[in-house]
């Protein structure tokens, strides 16, 4: 038996959910905006969808881990966003839980228990 | 900005609240613009890019939802299992209990085989299309306003009871009151079908006025059906509590007091009823069929709420 592309995918994107979220608030330590947020996470290799990273921009600010503020001094208006001293605080905590992860992964690999 | 981004836009904020919308109108277009900018620049011809950027941003039914907040399924993982519980009880308690005692009736009344076999099995199905749609309805709605409390947490007193076990006594209350409800909602909704009395041509005269059914009747069913809904809450949650009497008394006060109201301004029953049993006109307000159906809704009411509060206390 084999996984096919689908299966792979699916799974993928299961992995996937909640690191969009904390490379969201490490990126957003230096201000920017949505389109430019998405493309910066283009980049480094964060796969998101454009109608799932705006959405969840407004829903962090909502709960205070980032702060918004609107720059009218440029050609168009856009909306900045700024990872807060709590979104800082959240990223720690869950960059460090995200790296216990990768170890503990690591050391099952190897067959350690 | 073309006429297609425009649409887009619409249909996005179509579905969010007032107040939100100028801003998300503001950055979503800004948004779209950079990313149709950014193809342009990299050769794609304008109208296509803008073409390529917005499907990819995908249902704008879906991008609503998520800047609302709102979730994209009916009843999610937190709710659905009790959702799932509570209609299985409902309908293999309910829908049997119900369908024996229509096809007695109807057997007793002297219809014939085929004839009981086909009203029984027409309620049956009325009643599991009710049963399924209320309850739906109702755990949609706690799914959508259920924000900030997270779904109660599964305890082992929530086993089902062992039918030897002591305390089975409270369901089968439950499911008796649950079952008088469905009757009423039932007796309602068939009080326009079935009457001791027809006309010439065969039709049957309601004994209630069929203008009620432009509003009143389906609020008192509604009413009828929040109670069923009460009934369960007062279940899982296992003894009455204050915040469960106040409930009941406002379920009480919606049944009443227009019910009462309605009698006293001579609404409730059909004339027509009472003429051809030759009562004459409308039984009026002072008339004793009137004051003791009156006597006895507020009797009925008043009781239910005083015990309600008694047993909280408790």
């Amino acid at each position: 038996m084999t996984y096919d592309d689908a299966q792979l995918e699916a799974h993928l994107k299961e992995l996937r959910r909640g690191s969009v979220l904390l490379a969201c608030l490490l990126v957003l330590r230096t201000p920017g905006y949505g389109y430019g947020l998405l493309e910066k996470l283009d980049e480094a290799g964060v796969e998101v969808d454009a109608n799932t990273l705006y959405p969840m921009l407004r829903r962090l600010e909502k709960q205070g881990l980032l702060t918004s503020e609107w720059d009218t001094d440029g050609a168009r208006p856009r909306k900045y966003y700024a990872t807060s001293d709590l979104g800082v605080e959240l990223a720690r905590e869950l960059m460090s839980s995200w790296l216990d992860m990768t170890r503990t992964l690591e050391g099952l690999e190897r067959g350690e228990s | 900005m073309s006429e297609l981004t425009d649409r887009y836009v619409g249909a996005t904020l179509r579905s969010i609240p007032e107040k939100q919308r100028a801003d998300i109108e503001a950055e979503l277009r800004v948004s779209i613009v950079d990313a149709v900018e950014a193809r342009v620049e990299s050769g794609e011809d304008a109208e296509a890019a803008e073409r390529v950027v917005l499907t990819g941003l995908g249902d704008p039914d879906r991008l609503a939802a998520g800047y609302a907040g709102r979730p994209g399924y009916l009843i999610g993982p937190d709710h659905f299992f009790a959702y799932k519980r509570l209609l299985t009880v409902l309908l293999i308690t309910v829908v049997p209990i119900v369908a024996v005692v229509i096809g007695v009736v109807q057997a007793v009344s002297g219809d014939d085989f085929g004839s009981v076999v086909g009203h029984t099995f027409s309620v049956a199905i009325s009643l599991i299309v009710h049963m399924v749609f209320w309850t739906t309805l109702v755990f949609a709605i706690v799914e959508r306003s259920d924000h900030k409390t997270p779904a109660n947490e599964w305890a082992l007193s929530d086993l089902p009871p062992s039918l030897t076990v002591a305390g089975t006594v409270k369901f089968g209350e439950t499911i008796a009151t649950v079952v008088f409800l469905v009757f009423a909602i039932a007796a309602i909704s068939l009080s326009q079908t079935i009457s001791p009395l027809s006309a010439d041509d065969g039709t049957p005269i309601p004994i209630f006025d069929p203008e009620l059914w432009s509003f009143w009747f389906p609020f008192f069913m509604s009413v009828l059906a929040l109670e069923i809904v009460f009934e369960v809450v007062k279940f899982r949650i296992g003894r009455w509590t204050w915040g469960l009497a106040s409930v009941n008394l406002a379920l009480n006060a919606l049944f009443a007091v227009p019910a009462v109201y309605l009698l006293v301004t001579e609404q409730v029953f059909n004339p027509v009823f009472f003429d051809e049993i030759g009562w004459g006109a409308e039984p009026a307000s002072n008339g004793s069929l009137v004051v003791v159906t009156m006597i006895a809704i507020a009797g009925i009411a008043l009781w239910d709420v005083i015990d309600g509060f008694r047993k909280a206390r408790k």
